[in-house]
C-alpha cells in the first residue's frame, strides 16, 4: 500500500442536487489503479460508477454535482485540491476518455481529423500540417482504413464502430498514461464491441497504458480487466484480482450478478435475476446498501455499513457475513436459501 | 470459538417479511402532479396566471365599476387626465378611458381566445389525421402528403400579411376579425400536432389498441389525441397573446373593429398622436394591456412548457 | 447539386405563382370596383375610361392573364389612386428606406440576439442570464407599435438625441430600426439560449472538455456553430415579422417605404398596389429562404443539397 500507484481514488464522495433534493451518487468509494493494468469498475446503472470516472477527469457538473469528501490523487498529485488550469494540463494529456454513446460523442460540425488532434494541438502547440499528419497517424492506429481521406470527413459519414474507434483516438491523442473509458462498448452492436474491446486491450499492451473501464457487463469485464471493482448504490462491496472475484465471489451482490450472466460454456443454468431495486440515493439507509435485496441479509446489515474483509491478494468485501460473528453461509445454505 | 454456538442477535438472519418492510417507501407522485408541483413553484408562471385572472376578471366587472359606457360622449370632458371621476382620464372625444379599456379588454381577449381555439380545433384534427394517415398504406400516405404540401405552402406565408389581405377583403368586425385570423392560423398547430402523433404512433400502446380491433377515429381521439394534450396546451397559451396581438395589429392599422367599439389595438392608433402633447394616458393604459397580456400568456405558456418537458424533470 | 437547384427553383415559381393566384382573387372577389367609391365625383365617362385603362371592363379571366403577363417583364401594374406611377415606381421609390430599416434592423435582432443568448446560456440561472430573459419577454410583450411611440418619446421627445419622424440623415433610421430589431431580437435572444444551453450539455461538449480545452474555446469551436442551427431557421420567420413590422413602424415614423405605400394601399382601397406590393414581399420572402437554406448547408456538414427532397 506504501507503493505509489498511477491512480489512487480514496473515500470519495459525491453530492448532486436535482429537483427533489440531493442525491448522494458516490458515498466512499476507494480504488486504486496501477501502471499497465486495466481495472474493471462494475454495477447497475445508477450505481455512481459513471460520476467516479467524471471525478476523476474533474469533469463532475457543478452546479448541480459537488465532490462533497474525500480525494482522487494521480502520480502524486492531488486532483481534487487542483485549479481549473491545472485540470485543463491534466486533461486530454495526461488522462485521456472515452465515452460511451460514440453517435454523441463527436461534435457533427467538424472535421474528424480536427477533433482527434484539437486536444493534442492544445498541449503540444504544433504546426497545422504536423497535426493532420498525427491525425492519420492515429486513425491508422486505431484501424481506420484509408485514414488520409477519412481525417477530412465529418462523423456522420462514419458508422457507429468506427465513430467509436474516432472516439478511442481522440483519448489516446496524447499518449496518456491512463484512459478511462465508461462503456465504451455498450451503445454497440455485439459484433462491433468484440473489435472494439480487442482494440482497446491491444492498445493497452503495446503502449503500457493503464485503462480504468466503467462497465455493467460482466463479459466485458472478463475479456479485458486485470482486477475489478464492484460497486453498488454509491459505495464499492468487493474489489480484487478478475480471477479471484469470478473463482471466489465473497459478497452477496456479486454472487448475484454472476448468477445473472448467461453463460456459453459448461451447463445450463436457471438466469436467477436479483430480486428488487436498488435503494433511493436521496434517503440512502444507514447499514449496508445492498440488505434490502440480499438473501443472507442479518439484523446488522440494516444497522451498519460493513468494513471490508481482506482475503488476501488485494481481494477485499465488504459484507457481514465475513464477520467472524456471522453464521457460516454453508449453514445458511442448509437452511434452506440457494447460492450458487 | 464459544462465538459459534452463542449467536449475536445482530446476526440473526432476517425474513423476508421484515426485508420487505425495511425497504424506505418514497412517495411516487403522478406525472401530472410532478408538473403542477413544479408550475406552482414557477414564481414568473404563477405571476402570469395572476395576472391573467386578473385581466378577465377586469374584463367581465370592469365596465361595471364606473359610471360611464364605452361609447359615451362629452365634448366638456376631452382630454381629461386621471382623476378621482375618470380613473384612467379620457379621450378626444371625452370617453372615459376606464370604461373604453376593460371594454377594449372583452373584445381582445374573446377574439384572441375564440381564434385560438378555432386554431386548435382544425390544427389537432387536422395535424391529427396527416399523422395518423402518414405511413398506412398508399392512400394514407397521399392524404399526409396533401395536407402537409397545404401546410408547407400556408406556413411560408407571413401571418399577419395573409390577415391584413383578408381583412381588406371583408367587412371589418369581430367575426371577420376571428375568420381572417383562424383562416391560417391553424397550421402551426397543426404541425405540432402531426409530428407529435408521428412519434406517438408507433409506441406499443398504439399498436395494442390495433391489434385490439379499435377503429380510427377511437385511436386517434382516444389515444393519440390525449397524449399529446401537454403540448396543445402550452402552445395554446402562446396562440392566444398571438391572436391578441394580431387583432391589436390590426386594429393599428385600422382594420380591425370600428368605432365606437373599442379593442386595446385601436385605442392605441387614436392615441397615436398623443405623444407630442403629452396625453401620456390615452397610449398608456391600453398599451399598457396588451403588454401585460403578452408577458402573463408568455411566462405561463413558458412555465408550463417548463413543467411539463419530462428532459427538464428530474 | 444543379438538379436540385433547378427544382428548387421551379418550386419557387410555383409558390409565387400560388401567392399571385391567391392575392388576385382575392382582390377581385371585391364587389364592385375601386372607383365606385368615387362615383359620386366621377362623371360615367370618366369611370368608363379609368375602366378601360385598367382593363377593369375585360373578363376577370383575360384581366388574371394580362396581369401574369406584366408580371413577367416584372410589371407590377399601376397604381388607381396615383394616375402617374405604377407599383413599380412606388416600390424603386420606397425600397431604399426600407431595406436600409431591414437590413440594420436584421443586424441588429442577430448580433444582440445571438450574444445575448450565448452570454444567457453560459451564465445559467445567474443574473446575466435572468437580465437577458427579462429583456426577451419584455420583447414578445411589447410591440413595435408601443414599442415605437416609447422609443419616441424617450429618445427623441424627453431627451431628444434622435430626430422625432420622418426621414433624412442616418440618425433618422436610428429609433425605426431600434422598434422594428426588438421583438426579432427578444425571440432570437430566447432561440439562442435555448440551443446554447442544449448543445453545451451535448456529449461532444464532453469530449471537448476532456481533451483539456479551455471554455472559451469549447464555447467558439464546438458551441456556437452547432448553436446557431435552429437560429438560422428562424430566418425566415424573423424577415416575415420585419416585412409587417414595417407596415406600423413607417406609418409611426412617417418614413416613405414600401410598407407606407403599402398602408396607404389599404387605406385607399388600392387594390393594384396591394396587390404589387405583396407579389413583391411574397419574392423578396421565397428569395430570403432559399438563401437561408443555401446557407444552411454551409453550416451543417450533415444537410448535402442533393440529398434534399424539393
Amino acid at each position: 500500500m506504501a507503493e505509489q500507484h498511477l491512480l489512487t481514488i480514496d473515500n470519495l464522495k459525491v453530492n448532486f442536487k436535482t429537483y427533489g433534493g440531493e442525491v448522494q451518487a458516490v458515498r466512499g468509494v476507494s480504488f486504486h489503479v496501477d501502471k499497465g493494468e486495466t481495472v474493471a469498475v462494475v454495477g447497475e446503472s445508477g450505481c455512481g460508477k459513471s460520476v467516479t470516472a467524471q471525478a476523476i477527469m474533474g469533469l463532475i457538473p457543478a452546479p448541480p454535482g459537488r465532490i462533497v469528501e474525500g480525494r482522487i490523487v494521480f502520480e502524486g498529485k492531488e486532483i481534487t485540491a487542483m485549479s481549473k488550469k491545472e485540470l485543463l494540463e491534466i486533461r486530454g494529456s495526461q488522462i485521456g476518455m472515452v465515452f460511451q454513446d460514440p453517435m454523441t460523442a463527436l461534435n457533427p460540425t467538424m472535421k474528424v481529423g480536427r477533433q482527434i488532434v484539437e486536444g493534442f494541438v492544445r498541449h503540444h502547440q504544433v504546426s497545422r500540417e504536423e497535426a493532420q499528419k498525427r491525425a492519420i497517424e492515429l486513425l491508422r492506429m486505431v484501424g481506420i482504413p484509408d485514414p488520409e481521406k477519412r481525417a477530412d470527413q465529418y462523423p456522420h459519414q462514419f458508422s457507429g464502430g468506427m465513430r467509436q474507434r474516432v472516439v478511442i483516438a481522440i483519448a489516446l491523442a496524447c499518449q496518456p498514461k491512463l484512459v478511462i473509458a465508461d462503456e465504451p462498448t455498450t451503445a454497440l452492436d455485439v459484433t462491433i464491441q468484440a473489435q472494439i474491446l480487442d482494440l482497446l486491450k491491444r492498445l493497452q499492451e503495446e503502449q503500457g497504458l493503464s485503462v480504468l473501464i466503467i462497465t455493467h457487463d460482466l463479459g466485458v469485464v472478463a475479456e479485458i480487466a486485470h482486477r475489478m471493482v464492484v460497486m453498488y448504490a454509491g459505495v464499492v462491496v468487493e474489489t480484487g484480482s478478475v480471477k479471484d472475484v469470478f473463482s471466489h465471489p465473497r459478497h452477496p451482490y456479486t454472487w448475484g450478478l454472476m448468477r445473472s450472466l448467461p453463460r456459453l460454456d459448461g451447463e445450463k443454468q436457471r438466469l436467477v435475476p436479483i430480486e428488487g431495486t436498488p435503494p433511493d440515493l436521496f434517503h440512502p439507509p444507514k447499514g449496508c446498501p445492498f440488505a434490502a435485496r440480499c438473501e443472507f441479509a442479518m439484523e446488522i446489515c440494516d444497522r451498519q455499513i460493513p468494513e471490508p474483509t481482506a482475503f488476501g491478494g488485494g481481494h477485499q468485501a465488504a459484507c457481514w457475513l465475513h464477520d467472524p460473528r456471522a453464521p457460516r453461509i454453508e449453514e445458511l445454505v442448509a437452511a434452506g436459501r440457494q447460492t450458487e | 470459538m464459544a462465538m459459534e454456538q452463542k449467536i449475536d442477535p445482530l446476526f440473526r438472519p432476517l425474513a423476508k417479511q421484515e426485508q420487505a418492510d425495511a425497504v424506505s417507501a418514497r412517495p411516487s407522485l403522478s406525472n401530472a402532479q410532478l408538473a403542477i408541483r413544479k408550475l406552482v413553484k414557477n414564481k414568473l408562471a404563477m405571476l402570469g396566471l395572476v395576472i391573467i385572472v386578473a385581466l378577465v376578471a377586469m374584463a367581465i366587472i370592469g365596465p361595471h365599476l364606473v359610471p360611464y359606457s364605452y361609447s359615451d360622449q362629452s365634448l366638456m370632458m376631452k382630454n381629461k387626465p386621471v382623476s378621482a371621476e375618470h380613473w384612467f382620464g379620457t379621450d378626444d372625444l371625452g370617453r372615459d378611458m376606464f370604461a373604453r379599456t376593460w371594454y377594449g379588454a372583452r373584445i381582445s381577449l374573446t377574439i384572441g381566445v375564440v381564434a385560438a381555439l378555432i386554431d386548435l380545433i382544425i390544427g389537432v384534427t387536422v395535424g391529427g389525421v396527416a399523422g395518423y394517415m402518414a405511413g398506412r398504406g398508399k392512400r394514407g400516405e397521399r392524404i399526409d402528403t396533401v395536407i402537409m404540401r397545404l401546410i408547407e405552402v400556408l406556413y411560408g406565408l407571413p401571418y399577419l400579411l395573409v390577415v391584413i389581405l383578408l381583412m381588406v377583403v371583408m367587412e371589418p368586425g369581430m367575426l371577420t376579425i376571428i375568420i381572417a385570423l383562424s383562416a391560417t392560423g391553424w397550421v402551426g398547430m397543426a404541425r405540432l400536432v402531426r409530428g407529435q402523433i408521428l412519434q406517438l404512433k408507433n409506441q406499443e400502446f398504439i399498436l395494442a389498441a390495433q391489434v385490439l380491433g379499435a377503429k380510427f377515429p377511437r385511436i386517434l381521439f382516444k389515444h393519440l389525441i390525449p397524449n399529446t394534450f401537454g403540448v396543445i396546451i402550452v402552445n395554446l397559451t402562446f396562440t392566444i397573446p398571438s391572436a391578441i396581438f394580431a387583432e391589436s395589429f390590426l386594429s393599428f392599422l385600422g382594420l380591425g373593429v370600428q368605432a365606437p367599439v373599442a379593442s386595446w389595438g385601436t385605442m392605441t392608433n387614436d392615441a397615436l398622436g398623443v405623444i407630442l402633447t403629452g396625453d401620456w394616458w390615452r397610449l398608456f393604459f391600453p398599451a399598457l394591456m396588451i403588454s401585460l397580456t403578452m408577458f402573463a400568456f408568455n411566462v405561463f405558456g413558458d412555465g408550463l412548457q417548463d413543467a411539463l418537458d419530462p428532459r427538464l424533470r428530474e | 447539386m444543379s438538379h436540385y437547384l433547378a427544382k428548387r427553383f421551379l418550386m419557387m415559381l410555383l409558390t409565387l405563382w400560388i401567392i399571385v393566384t391567391l392575392t388576385f382573387s382575392l382582390m377581385h372577389a371585391i364587389p364592385g370596383d375601386p372607383f365606385a367609391s368615387d362615383s359620386d365625383q366621377l362623371p360615367e365617362q370618366i369611370r368608363a375610361n379609368l375602366r378601360a385603362k385598367y382593363h377593369l371592363d375585360e373578363p376577370l379571366p383575360i384581366q388574371y392573364l394580362l396581369y401574369l403577363k406584366n408580371l413577367i417583364m416584372l410589371d407590377l401594374g399601376p397604381s388607381i389612386k396615383s394616375d402617374t406611377r405604377g407599383v413599380n415606381d412606388m416600390i424603386a421609390d420606397g425600397f431604399g428606406a426600407s431595406a436600409l430599416l431591414g437590413a440594420q434592423a436584421v443586424a441588429i435582432a442577430l448580433v444582440f440576439g445571438i450574444f445575448f443568448g450565448i452570454v444567457a446560456a453560459l451564465n445559467r440561472g445567474r443574473w446575466l442570464d435572468y437580465a437577458a430573459m427579462a429583456l426577451a419577454v419584455l420583447g414578445v410583450a411589447i410591440p413595435s407599435f408601443i414599442m415605437a411611440p416609447l422609443l419616441i418619446n424617450f429618445l427623441a421627445i424627453k431627451w431628444p438625441i434622435f430626430p422625432v419622424a420622418t426621414w433624412g440623415t442616418w440618425m433618422h433610421t436610428v429609433l425605426p430600426s431600434l422598434a422594428l430589431a426588438f421583438g426579432p431580437l427578444a425571440i432570437i435572444t430566447r432561440y439562442m439560449r435555448a440551443s446554447m444551453i442544449e448543445v453545451m450539455n451535448q456529449n461532444y461538449i464532453r469530449t471537448a472538455e476532456a481533451k483539456g480545452i479551455p471554455t472559451l474555446a469549447i464555447v467558439v469551436r464546438h458551441g456556437i456553430r452547432n448553436a446557431i442551427l435552429p437560429v438560422v431557421t428562424f430566418l425566415g420567420p424573423l424577415i416575415a415579422s420585419l416585412i409587417t413590422g414595417t407596415f406600423v413602424v413607417e406609418k409611426i415614423f412617417a418614413i416613405p417605404g414600401i410598407g407606407k405605400y403599402f398602408v396607404d394601399g389599404i387605406f385607399n382601397r388600392d387594390y393594384p398596389v396591394i396587390l404589387g406590393t405583396t407579389v413583391f414581399y411574397s419574392s423578396i420572402l421565397i428569395i430570403t429562404i432559399f438563401l437561408i437554406d443555401l446557407a444552411y448547408t454551409l453550416i451543417d456538414p450533415r444537410i448535402k443539397l442533393t440529398n434534399k427532397e424539393g
